[in-house]
């Protein structure tokens, strides 16, 4: 009696312990539709929502309520960054920066890295074995649209003939610039990357401030000093 | 009581406090100069491209790539033969790399490519005997452009426009912020010098400063020198990966040299600062 | 005497090394600016792991589709929970397509880059798989794998298998279109249409500025419940 009890016991526990195996890949999380949901509401084109969608829908991903939370903020950050901007060609240095932040937050967060194809033009988001995940282009893809005008086969096609004159025209531009370099645009340069150096400016005023009082002390003269 | 306290203030505090800006300002002017002759040096790029085997591994992945661009226009592999060598893309790739570290445009000559596949694909045309109505000779046309294109393109180093970007932001500061890096560097030197009545003792504020700044100059590059973060770039095409971590290297490699020169500059302070004193303790 | 000495020594240590100290503290503090934007550009492009070559692996058993198949159909299953799926990662075979009547046999890859456009025909990762009621975009090269597509008319089934079962999808229609046209697929769709395309035309020589789009609207399959 207390053998068949135990063995009831044991296949209870044994029971419930798959179904808790099984209820993790049973279907998409709350947590992670919230993330889908994110994506299709701003307008993220289907075919990136579905990338996300079909990481998500594998067994090995498990996303907690926090860091969907997370993701969110970033996303909607992103989008907000982004403006009213519907190709990456719009977005300002500034804009594409911190959109670059953005997604890397996010996809650090889920345990994606991020890598750039520099030939390619193509950002690659791969999960911590490797496996790409998702791809999106960077040349001048849309990023949001009712359709995908740049699935990867025929991508290589399509931006290779748009690139062509690109290439060609950011060196010829780099080599003029390198030439007359004038201070107007390379300030420009730097109010353009919207780095911010009210830190460092301040930082150094004070070390100025302090050695001009340090030069104060040295070489002023003391009555009560013997000569 | 007021006397000894305004000594003190005047003997140790004030060059302590002039020592440590000094050795800020040595740390950011060791960081400029090694920026200047490592990271951007000419010479290391090139370098870094003739030894990691960059032009080859450029031919074999544009043979991979236009392979791919062949498959569905019905074309042999027989075609690429000789399109991709060696010798023609080395030549191209150098003139590119030298002219745009000039700061000057140039178009990557892709003729030779164009000539080798356009005669290739006739050849193949004529030896299968293939009936007129089955080329589209426009298609041919478009084809032999894409392939150019991957050539140019991969040829073209993308990297070097943000460099030749960087350069010209960098150059500013090396030219505006070195100067004024100098005099503050002279003000801290005399503010030390004229702290104490014994040249020794100052000597001793400004080796310390130099110390601070041997380690300061070297932390970060030996830091990621040991942590071979340096060849964890995840850029790809591999070569080109493996390009920019031989140049990383080579340019961490010029912050610990820099770095050495402060650390002897303060080995001599410090054997100026013990023959100072002998010579004193001897006089006295 | 000797105490003064070794204090002198000692401080030729400390010295620098309290200098170190705040002054790492300081500098980064004047370079915050420029360092961040270096740490975020850092981050994006070093990784542990070289991600720059995928190594395609298999996770469809012919074995185990044919089991599955006979199941569902022995069974009448018209549903099957997503735990009973095994969702690929990219560059992997998790099906094999096929279609009798041309002799179209070709396993089916997860992704569509050109390592896996050699052996197989691949699925692009925005769309979906079989029985998750959205659209299949997959493609092909013409030469090799889809070279049997130029025989394929409307009405023609096109049965995909995989390890959770076998799915079938009816031809409904055949078109050309440019291969920058945007209104050849729609993948928000919430119908699970398979969308075939590859190079088109397929005897010319020459490079194709034209895609052949097969449309197929499903018949036969379990819907996946997720």
């Amino acid at each position: 009696m207390f053998l068949k009890k135990l063995g009831a016991i044991l296949a209870t526990a044994i029971f419930s312990l798959s179904l808790i195996v099984s209820v993790k890949a049973a279907s998409l999380t709350a947590d992670e539709q919230a993330i889908i949901s994110a994506l299709a509401n701003n307008s993220i084109s289907a075919g990136y929502t579905t990338q996300v969608t079909n990481y998500f829908l594998r067994d090995d991903v498990d996303v907690s309520s926090s860091d969907a939370t997370t993701v969110i903020n970033y996303i909607n950050n992103a989008v907000s960054v982004a403006g009213s901007a519907t190709k990456v060609s719009e977005l300002t240095s500034t804009q594409k920066s911190a959109l670059l932040d953005d997604l890397t937050a996010a996809c650090s967060v889920l345990g994606l890295s991020v890598s750039v194809d520099s030939t390619s033009d193509i950002i690659v988001i791969t999960d911590s074995s490797g496996n790409t995940v998702a791809v999106a282009d960077y040349s001048d893809g849309t990023l949001a649209t009712t359709n995908v005008n740049n699935y990867y086969t025929t991508n290589n096609y399509n931006n290779s003939s748009d690139n062509s004159g690109n290439t060609t025209n950011n060196y010829t531009t780099t080599g003029s610039s390198s030439s007359s370099s004038g201070s107007t645009s390379q300030s420009g340069v730097i109010k353009q990357t919207g780095i911010d150096l009210t830190i460092t400016y301040s930082v150094i005023f004070v070390l100025v401030i302090v050695l001009a009082v340090c030069s104060y002390f040295t070489f002023k003269k003391d009555p009560t000093e013997r000569q | 009581m007021e006397a000894t306290r305004k000594k003190k203030i005047k003997e140790y505090i004030v060059p302590g406090i002039a020592s440590f800006i000094l050795s800020i300002l040595l740390t950011v002017m060791g960081y400029l100069i090694g920026t200047y002759f490592g990271l951007f040096n000419k010479a290391l790029v090139i370098d870094a491209m003739n030894k990691s085997t960059y032009y080859e591994s450029v031919n074999k992945y544009c043979y991979t790539e236009a392979l791919d661009y062949l498959y569905p226009s019905n074309l042999d592999e027989s075609v690429l033969e000789n399109v991709f060598t060696i010798k023609n893309t080395y030549n191209q790739g150098k003139n590119y790399l030298l002219a745009v570290l000039n700061g000057d445009s140039y178009n990557i000559n892709t003729d030779y490519v164009r000539d080798t596949l356009t005669s290739n694909i006739e050849a193949y045309i004529q030896s299968n005997n293939i009936p007129e109505e089955s080329i589209d000779r426009g298609g041919i046309n478009n084809l032999i452009d894409h392939i150019c294109l991957i050539y140019s393109k991969n040829l073209s180093v993308s990297f070097l426009y943000y460099y030749n970007s960087l350069k010209a932001i960098f150059r500013q500061l090396i030219v505006y912020g070195l100067p004024a890096l100098a005099l503050l560097s002279i003000a801290c030197l005399l503010v030390i010098l004229r702290s104490n009545k014994w040249l020794h003792r100052s000597l001793r504020f400004v080796s310390y400063s130099l110390l601070a700044a041997t380690i300061m100059t070297s932390i970060l590059p030996l830091g990621l020198l040991i942590s071979k973060k340096y060849q964890q770039l995840n850029v790809r095409p591999v070569y080109f990966s493996k390009m920019l971590a031989r140049y990383l290297r080579a340019s961490l490699n010029i912050y610990l040299v820099v770095s050495l020169i402060l650390f002897i500059g303060a080995l001599l302070i410090i054997c100026v600062i013990y023959y100072k004193k002998k010579s004193l303790m001897k006089s006295m | 005497m000797k105490s003064k000495s070794f204090k002198i020594i000692m401080a030729y240590v400390t010295m620098p090394l309290f200098f170190s100290l705040l002054g790492v503290g300081l500098i980064i503090l004047i370079s915050f600016p420029v360092l961040r934007t270096i740490f975020t550009i850092g981050s994006v492009v070093t990784s542990p792991n070289n991600n720059a070559t995928e190594i395609s692996s298999v996770i469809y058993d012919e074995n185990v589709a044919s089991e599955a198949e006979a199941v569902l159909e022995a069974d009448n299953i018209e549903e099957i929970p997503l735990a009973d799926v095994t969702v690929p990662a990219n560059s992997t075979q998790y099906g094999y397509i096929s279609c009798e009547r041309i002799g179209l046999s070709a396993p089916l890859y997860l992704g569509d880059d050109a390592n896996i456009l050699r052996k197989g025909i691949g699925q692009y990762l925005g769309s979906s798989m079989p029985g998750f009621g959205k659209p299949i975009l997959a493609c092909g090269h013409n030469t090799t794998y889809c070279l049997p597509l130029q025989y394929i008319t409307e009405g023609d089934i096109i049965s995909i298998s995989t390890n959770y079962g076998l799915y079938e999808y009816q031809v409904s229609a055949v078109e050309v279109h440019h291969m920058t046209d945007c209104s050849a697929f729609d993948l928000s769709k919430d119908e699970e249409q398979l969308i075939l395309y590859t190079c088109y035309p397929f005897n010319l020589i020459g490079h194709k500025v034209n895609r052949l789009f097969i449309y197929a609207n499903k018949i036969s399959g379990a819907d996946i419940i997720y």
